[in-house]
């Protein structure tokens, strides 16, 4: 509002410290679910599915011989003990495992090398950006979109455009998602040749053309289900008391909408949306291998494709950390929205 | 129409005149059915009735604010002789918060939780007045100091959730007068605060009614606010007003039978021997309003006339106007020679004074009691204080006994009796019930021990499983503590507690939604006596409902306490309730107990400033509220509570020593005790 601030320094130097102490407790937190998720993905990758079992399916059927797995385990070092080497001395007993080769040096973000034998740690350096460069304004304009479509709807409740509205978010929730980019493409790039239909460019500003699909169409497909519950949360937050204050002070709709709803109704609204931004570095794998971008996603189809198990694991601990990453920036954003919480 | 007759005299300054309003469903179901009446300026008219009679939608509808699915059918508004239901939209924005502003019930609501203080009230600055900037600053500092709020500077960037409840609706009350508004639509402005608060709230209310001379609309449902507040009332039933007299009118002889009856069922202390006159059954819902005289079904006076044909409006003398047969020319005389008598209840069978019988055994015995919350901070979440929600609670009942523990929100109360049956687990002191200790007992030998003991919590619209039928709900209680354990018993059971308390044997296959209030509370009690308790601990039970439903169920307890022997720990805020029920008296303060007693002695001859206080702000219906002690402030924080004397910061009698030191308890007759250092030094 038009108020000139005279804050006094006091609470919020005091509002600062328990945040910080707060995100420390959050980190210290976040060690042992990240342990767990180590040891989950350990179990699955190298209990469930043996080192023989990968050595079977890495050299095909046919020629499966029992000296042949045992060199392809000792290629790529799966020849040693699962998680306590008993022939080996001192700390060896435990380092000179396979836990500690392939999972703990996940804990420092060294992630090995694939099959292929290049460093999965580089590979997900270079992707990285081509991801972004989808999934962060498909996130952004989408979040606009979708808000505005709510509110729209919200502005003209009970009439036939919200029902219009409603129709047409329940319609484009109930198509698969599929369809949006293999319809996308035989439009827009097959018949009309507005966009190119696949493949990324050299990264420069030639790129522009290549993302430009990606995005409308990964914005497209999510306007449905998202704009519905958006607008869900609006109709609640107009319920409420505040809201027939502001109204009986004299607010035209407009601005109760703008000035009062839309702050309230950011609360839950950003519960749902902040925690998939460090996601989006991890990129989409559906929309990336359809366009051929060079992104994590589509790393990430291929190498289950291939049955590169390091890569997968890498990137299944990578989601992990990041979805973490994703809930304490959502606490943290609450704070900003909402002025009852503070966080101890 | 008769109407305009009534109030010609009046007809030269008046503010807000409502011609035959009727607001209703989209389907046709009137909510507000053809109302008709007229404020003048500096005037407070009361819309006085229960729930669900239309008040608020009353009060909506002038500001056209209804809900969607509610509209006006027909009638005139005239606000300064402007016509409000012609206006377009956007004049109207220009009405409401300008010339006719509101408050509403809930304070803790109605704010925009994440908007500050300062900046809600410049909203409406800056629409009515124009003012931005550091003049809507001056003058956002200059509405909060006028409605009292201490340190307004500061106050001004604070947000909803950093006041007091009390505070909350102070700062309504700046926002809504930032228009300068002709008229104040106040929805039950006080409901929702304590006593203390509530009467700061009011005395606000009257002093800027005196000040700035802007008419007021009060919506209420408590006799005790209209007597101190109002000019003109109107009394509302189903949807129409059926009855409008002066204050004086009212109070000195209702005359409708309704309104009567609501002055019937307030309890008191000159009640307490006898049952209330609690006015049978519900106000109807809306589908199933009576065609002829809508209060005939719960009319004690209702003839063959009143099932057949609706009243019409009557005028009688002194421009007071009633709907009732019993006021029309037609009306059998002998009828209304009753009229205006508030007829005396059926006495129950007496309950005796309390100080002259022997003290009987006793049943319940706390001592010491403390429930410390624990407050964590820091990296580690170590503990960095405790809030002490009960600190030191020693109390006893007897077999057959009421004990009353009085309090404002906030107080601790609620914490005691939880503590007492060891839902939240006591840091010391000790619960003995029947001769055994419960506190320190293991989950199994605790189920045993106090099975004695049953709760009634205060909404019953939450206390109650919506997914369980009426029978299952009082079978659970029975299934856990093994009461009746044959199956063909426990149905028998069943219909007997439902007689019990007064509902049809049939409605035990029905769900809870199924009730109203009064019902769903007595479904509670019910589900209470199913395992034969001893003690009943009762939280607020009637504060969620009703004057007249709150009748029926104060009954209910103390018919079941006189057939059952039963003994109750009321928790309550509501000091006319103990007067009704109560033999003893405790007053909590902060945690502590600051005064014990009888009910005459507490009451009657209160020592403690506190207790002076309180009941000096319980709204009284002769108008007589002894105006001794006006409490200033709000409830400390029990984290932080004053040092010495919790009370010293709010007590007009605060001494030096009362800084320092907490007083202890001081005897002023065998059961009569008070924490006050005044009384300490003559011992």
């Amino acid at each position: 509002m038009g108020l000139p601030v005279r804050r006094s320094p006091l609470p919020l130097s005091r509002f600062k410290s328990a945040m910080i102490a707060y995100l420390i407790r959050r980190i210290l937190y976040a060690i042992p679910i990240l342990i767990g998720v180590n040891l989950l993905t350990f179990a699955l990758f190298f209990v469930v599915n043996t080192p023989d079992d990968m050595a079977r399916i890495q050299l095909g059927i046919k020629r499966v011989t029992p000296e042949a797995i045992v060199k392809w385990k000792a290629q790529h070092g799966y020849d040693k003990p699962l998680l306590f080497n008993a022939r080996a001395e001192g700390a060896g007993k435990f380092s000179d495992t396979i836990f500690f080769d392939k999972s703990a040096s996940m804990f420092v973000f060294d992630f090995g090398y694939s099959d292929d034998g290049r460093s999965i740690s580089r590979e997900i350096v270079t992707r990285m950006g081509p991801s972004l460069a989808i999934a962060l304004p498909s996130f952004l304009v989408g979040l606009v979109v979708y808000v505005s479509f709510a509110l729209l709807m919200t502005l003209f409740r009970a009439t036939a455009l919200d029902i219009a509205g409603v129709a047409l978010c329940v319609v484009l929730m109930s198509v698969s998602g599929l369809f949006y980019i293999i319809g996308g493409q035989f439009f827009v790039s097959k018949l009309w040749h507005w966009a190119p239909i696949s493949g990324y460019g050299d990264g420069g500003l030639n790129t522009l053309k290549f993302v430009f699909l990606p995005i409308v169409i990964g914005v497209a497909g999510g306007i449905g289900s998202s704009s519905r519950w958006y607008r869900t949360i609006f109709l609640e937050e107009i319920g409420k008391d505040y809201v027939r204050t502001a109204r009986a002070k004299g607010l035209s709709e407009m601005r109760v909408l703008f000035r009062h709803v839309l702050k309230n109704a950011m609360i839950p609204i950003l519960t749902g949306v902040v925690v998939v931004i460090p996601l989006l570095f991890m990129g989409s794998l559906l929309t990336e291998s359809f366009f051929g971008i060079p992104g994590l996603g589509s790393y990430t189809i291929d190498a289950i494709n291939s049955q590169d198990f390091s890569i997968v694991r890498a990137m299944v601990f990578l989601g992990s950390v990041l979805y973490i990453v994703g809930l304490i920036l959502t606490d943290v954003s609450y704070t900003m929205v909402d002025p009852r919480v503070r966080l101890q | 129409m008769a109407w305009t007759a009534c109030r010609a005299d009046e007809a030269m300054n008046e503010i807000l005149s409502v011609r035959s309003l009727t607001t209703s469903l989209r389907s046709g179901v009137p909510i507000v059915d053809g109302i008709s009446f007229d404020i003048a300026a500096g005037e407070t008219f009361a819309l006085l009735g229960e729930s669900g009679c239309g008040k608020s939608m009353t009060a909506l509808s002038l500001m056209r604010l209804l809900p969607d699915s509610i509209r006006i059918a027909s009638g005139e508004v005239r606000l300064d002789s402007a016509d409000i239901l012609a206006l377009p939209e956007r004049a109207m924005c220009e009405v409401r918060g300008g010339k006719m502003a509101m408050i509403f019930q809930e304070p803790g609501l109605s704010l925009n939780p994440v908007m500050t203080v300062g900046g809600q009230i410049a909203e409406a600055l800056e629409l009515h007045q124009g003012l931005r900037g550091e003049v809507a600053r001056a003058r956002c500092i200059e509405l909060l100091e006028q409605v009292g709020i201490p340190d307004a500077s500061r106050r001004l960037h604070e947000y909803p959730f950093q006041l007091s409840g009390g505070m909350k609706q102070r700062v309504m009350i700046a926002m809504a007068l930032a228009g300068q508004p002709k008229l104040l639509v106040a929805d039950e402005p006080t409901t929702a605060l304590d006593v203390t608060i509530q009467a700061q709230v009011l005395q606000l209310l009257r002093d800027t009614q005196k000040h700035n001379g802007m008419a007021l609309l009060l919506i209420t449902h408590d006799l005790g606010v209209v007597a101190q507040m109002a000019h003109q009332v109107a009394v509302m039933y189903a949807g129409h007003i059926v009855e409008l007299a002066s204050r004086e009118q009212l109070f000195s002889q209702p005359a409708h039978p309704y309104t009567q009856k609501l002055f019937a069922a307030l309890p008191d202390a000159a009640r307490s021997g006898q049952l209330l006159a609690a006015i049978p059954g519900n106000v109807p819902p809306l589908h199933e309003i009576p065609k002829a005289c809508r209060f005939a079904p719960r009319c004690d006076k209702a003839w063959e006339l009143c099932h057949e044909q609706a009243p019409e409006w009557t005028l009688i003398k002194d421009g007071r106007g009633v709907r009732c047969h019993l006021y029309a020319a037609a009306a059998p005389s002998e009828r209304l020679a009753v009229k205006g008598e508030t007829e005396s209840a059926p006495s129950a069978t007496s309950t005796s004074a309390p100080t002259s019988i022997a003290i009987p055994h006793s049943l319940l015995e706390v001592s010491d009691l403390k429930v410390h919350f624990p407050i964590r901070r820091g990296v580690l979440q170590r503990t960095a204080g405790y809030v002490k929600a009960v600190d030191g609670i020693s109390l006893s009942i007897a077999e057959g006994r009421t004990l009353a523990l009085v309090g404002e929100s906030g107080c601790g109360k609620t914490t005691v009796g939880k503590a007492l049956l060891q839902l939240i687990r006591p840091v010391a002191g000790s619960v003995r019930y029947a001769g055994n200790e419960l506190s320190g007992l293991d989950a199994y030998a605790l189920r045993e021990k106090r099975a004695g003991m049953q709760m009634i919590f205060q909404d019953p619209y939450a206390s109650l499983n919506p997914k369980m039928r009426v029978a299952e709900i009082l079978q659970e209680g029975m299934d856990a503590l093994g009461v009746e354990d044959d199956s063909e018993a426990r149905q028998k059971r069943i219909d007997e507690l439902l007689d019990q308390v007064g509902l049809p044997q049939e409605t035990k296959w029905r769900y809870p939604h199924e009730f109203s209030g009064g019902q769903r509370q007595r479904i509670a009690i019910a589900r209470a006596l199913a395992v034969n308790p001893k003690l009943l601990i009762c939280d607020e039970p009637t504060s969620a409902l009703d004057v007249s439903v709150q009748a029926q169920i104060l009954n209910l307890l103390k018919s079941l306490q006189q057939e059952l022997g039963l003994s109750y720990l009321f928790i309550t805020h509501n000091l006319a309730v103990v007067e009704y029920l109560a033999h003893e008296v405790c007053v909590m303060y902060l945690g502590r107990i600051v005064e014990r007693g009888t009910v005459e002695q507490v009451l009657h001859h209160a020592q403690h400033p506190y207790t002076q206080a309180l009941l000096a702000a319980v709204p009284r219906i002769d108008g007589s509220g002894v105006e001794v002690v006006r409490l200033t402030g709000d409830l400390p924080s029990a984290a932080h509570p004053p040092q010495g004397c919790h009370f010293h910061p709010r007590c007009p009698q605060a001494m030096p020593v009362c800084r320092s030191i907490y007083p202890g308890a001081t005897g002023r007759d065998a059961t009569h005790q008070v924490c006050c250092h005044l009384y300490g030094a003559e011992n």
